[in-house]
This record gives structure tokens, sequence and C-alpha cells, in this order.
């Protein structure tokens, strides 16, 4: 169903005020991913406190094609696999992409022992070109207009859902939140040959655990089954909306 | 996340990024304008996990010296002699853009410094680069580099790398050398003389 990926992210909520950019640091993370060619750099965060945006340099790892991203904030750890072919061929499936973060994960808890208090699995992308027609078709098919917009058919359009669904994760019970939004764009996509402009619907999906429980817990083994679920729920998701918008 | 919005200052400028590692990048809309404009706020909702907006907008800077700049500094690496006590194009090019945005500058360097790993030509050239600079200009970024280029299989780019440190000469340059294992004899004996140095000039109390 979806087209062009765009966004495949996976993070991991934690302390991580002790890893920065430093000597004691970069060697073990050029150790535990030597295999994976990736080198450290480094990020700005914009820390929220009390007297306001404090700016601060954060280590990050990527390989020299920037296909992979690992930034370490001071509360988040981001796992982003970007597009680095035409399409977001390099992609791959959802699935796999999970597996190779649970894989980075437990490299570095390994490493530097800590539970996550929060995960989070999001992913989207474009779905195929549609005609004119058909786009508003979803429009009315997923929106009750009021009068003006039946009128006028919108051009731009957002819908974004949120559920609470409760999981088995590693043996305990885990709030979710289940966050879908469909959404109708115009845009850029990149070519070998330069942009082409596009208008079509984006599919995002963002399931993370409930913001409300905030207590490390999530071991290696936590981590693997949260992200291996929370891709079956993706997959069962976009069945789900596949079905509706072809109905 | 990783996706290329425009801002509204760059719409005004009328800046077009080139998106990087997106295969695609929506067009501003006046929604997103407000969504993203002035406002502070953690995005760690229930809604949606993704980094800050000011997170995002950081990226700006460092973009448009990418695109913008690139060809130019690595140009001047190419061309310039580096020289203590001399002022060279490279130095003045390289500290005008440090009091434009440092921090912006030094991840620009960094990101050079990675997408040309393969290039010993390159990446020797930012070594000497930045080893020039000031340990306190130049950190946490160019140790950074530097530590990278200590991992290198390029014997030439390793023994750059070590001339930063020595170049810095700083307690944490010598704690960072004093780690530091080569295969080749003649660089490890390189890397005992520098720590030796180092000891010497940071360990060692003056006579009064």
């Amino acid at each position: 169903m979806i087209d062009i990926p765009g966004t495949y992210q996976a993070t991991f909520f934690s302390d991580n005020s002790d890893i920065t950019p430093s000597a004691d640091t970069i060697p073990i993370f050029l150790d535990s991913f030597r295999d994976k060619g990736f080198l450290p750099n480094t990020f700005q965060e914009i820390e929220i406190t009390p007297t306001g945006p404090r700016p601060q340099v954060r280590l990050r790892l990527s390989p020299p094609d920037e296909e992979w991203g690992i930034e370490i904030a001071l509360n988040r750890i981001t796992f982003n696999k970007s597009a680095i072919k035409p399409k977001g061929s390099n992609m791959g499936r959802v699935e796999d992409f999970v597996k190779e973060v649970v894989d980075f994960c437990g490299r570095i808890q390994r490493r530097f022992p800590r539970k996550a208090n929060r995960l989070s699995l999001v992913t989207g992308g474009l779905l195929r070109e549609m005609p004119e027609e058909r786009l508003q078709q979803i429009y009315t098919r997923l929106f009750q207009p009021v009068t003006f917009y039946t009128e006028n058919p919108p051009v731009e359009w957002e819908l974004a859902s949120v559920a609470r669904v409760t999981l088995t994760i590693n043996s305990k019970d885990e709030k979710l939140n289940v966050n879908t939004r469909i959404k109708r764009l115009q845009g850029r996509l990149a070519q070998p040959s330069g942009f082409m402009p596009f208008d079509r619907i984006e599919l995002l999906f963002d399931i993370n655990t409930f913001q409300g429980t905030r207590e490390p817990r999530f071991d290696v083994e936590a981590v693997s089954d949260f992200f291996l679920k929370a891709a079956e729920l993706r997959a069962t998701l976009l069945k789900q909306m596949e079905d509706y918008l072809n109905a | 996340m990783p996706k290329t919005y425009e801002t509204e200052s760059q719409k005004e400028e009328g800046i077009k990024h080139h998106p990087k590692n997106v295969p695609y990048e929506e067009l501003i809309s006046d929604s997103e304008i407000q969504t993203t404009a002035l406002i502070i706020k953690d995005l760690e909702t229930a809604r949606s996990t993704e980094p800050s907006i000011e997170n995002l907008a950081n990226l700006s800077r460092l973009r448009q010296y990418q695109e913008q700049l690139t060809h130019h500094l690595l140009m001047l690496i190419e061309e310039s002699e580096l020289e203590y006590g001399f002022n060279s194009a490279l130095d003045v090019f390289l500290r005008d853009r440090l009091a434009e945005n440092a921090l912006a500058t030094k991840e620009w360097l960094n990101s050079l410094f990675i997408q040309h790993i393969a290039d010993p030509a390159v990446t020797t050239g930012i070594l000497r680069t930045i080893a020039h600079l000031d340990y306190s200009e130049i950190a946490p970024q160019g140790p950074t580099i530097a530590l990278a280029a200590l991992a290198n299989l390029n014997p030439e780019v390793r023994e750059c790398g070590i001339r930063a440190f020595e170049n810095w000469g700083t307690l944490e340059c010598l704690h960072i050398l004093n780690a530091v294992q080569c295969p080749e004899e003649w660089m490890q004996d390189y890397v005992k003389q520098v720590i030796s140095d180092l000891e010497q000039e940071l360990l060692t109390c003056p006579l009064s």
C-alpha cells in the first residue's frame, strides 16, 4: 500500500546524560558498531529548562552514506533509517527495520546498561498517485464536512486518531498509544534528475508506550518484544486502512 | 523525525533546501507555518513521540552550509597551506563561519569528514584544518573527528588524528593518546614520544 516510504524511526527513551561526545564514550561506540561502519558525529539538542532553552551538543552515529542515524539525546535514543535511493527503495520492510533496531539497542544496552522508560515506533510514507476525483472520494469517506467544504473540497486535510490499547510486553501489561495520521499533501519528490511535484496521501503510524508510565522497565528482551509487536500492530492497521480506503 | 520542511524564515528568504536522505518533502502550507513557528513545546505527548521542532529547526543553518559552501570549503582545504602564525584563506573562512554559527560549522566539518571517509585527501585535509584551530574553538566535534580518525584503516589518516591531539595538547588529548594502540611500530613510537612531550608540558610543575 505504501508506495514511497518516508519515515522509519524507533525511539528508546532513557536518561542518557552519561553519554556525551567524549573520549570515554566514543571509542566504545566505535567498537560496538565497527561492523556497521558507523562513525561518531554530533547534533544539537535544545533542552527545554525552566529558565529557557539550553543548546547541547550530543553524540550521533552514522555511516558515510547516512542510511542510518543513531542520535543519543538527553532523554531518548533515536534510530532513523533514511531514504538514500530514489523512491526510498533502500528502506526495506518495517519488520526488518525493527529487527536491526533491536540489535542496535542491545549493543548499546550491553555497553551502557540501562532500561528504557518509554518506546516508540514511527513509520510513514506516501500512497501511490491517485486522480483528483479519488483523492476527494477519500476525503468524503473519512470526514463529514460542513457545507462549505462539501461545496469547496479541500486540497489539504489531515485526520489523526489515537487509541489507547493494552498489550502484553515481556509478560507485563503495557498501555500503548496507537496513533494513525492520514493527510493529503503537496510536495516535491526527490528524483535523480531533480524534483517532481506531487499531490498524494501520506499515512503515518506512531505506536508508543503510554507517556504517563515512566519507570525504567524495558530491558533487552522487553525492547525486542515491544518492537516486534508494534511492527505487527502496524501491519494490521495498514491492512485495515488499505481495505477501508479501497472499499 | 527525518523529514524536511521549510521554515517560515526560509520561505521569506526564498531558500529551497534539497532534502537530504528523504525521498520527498512537503511544500510549506499556512497550517505548517502555524505549527512550526516559534512554538516551544515538548512533542512527546500521547499523539506523537517526534523530537521537538526546535531541534529540527537547528538543522537549517547546517543544511545551508552543506549545500552552499561545501564546494568552496573543499577547494580551500585542497589549496591552503596551513602554517602557524599565519592566517590562511582557510583560517579566515572557517573563523568567519565559526563566528556566524559555531555549532553548525563544527557539525558541518564532522559530517564532511564522515561523507569523505574513503577519501584520505579530504579526511587528512579536514584533520589538518581542525588541528590548526584552538581546542576550545573546535571541541567537542574536533576531538570526535580525530577519535574517528584513530579507528581508520589508513595509517595516514590515523597519523593525522594523532597529530591533531598533539597540536591541541590538552589533558584530555593526553588521556586519549594514552589509550591509542597502533599496529605500526613507527607510529606507536611516535605516539609514545607525543605522550612523553605532553606529560612533560602538562604534568610537570615548573620550578619556581
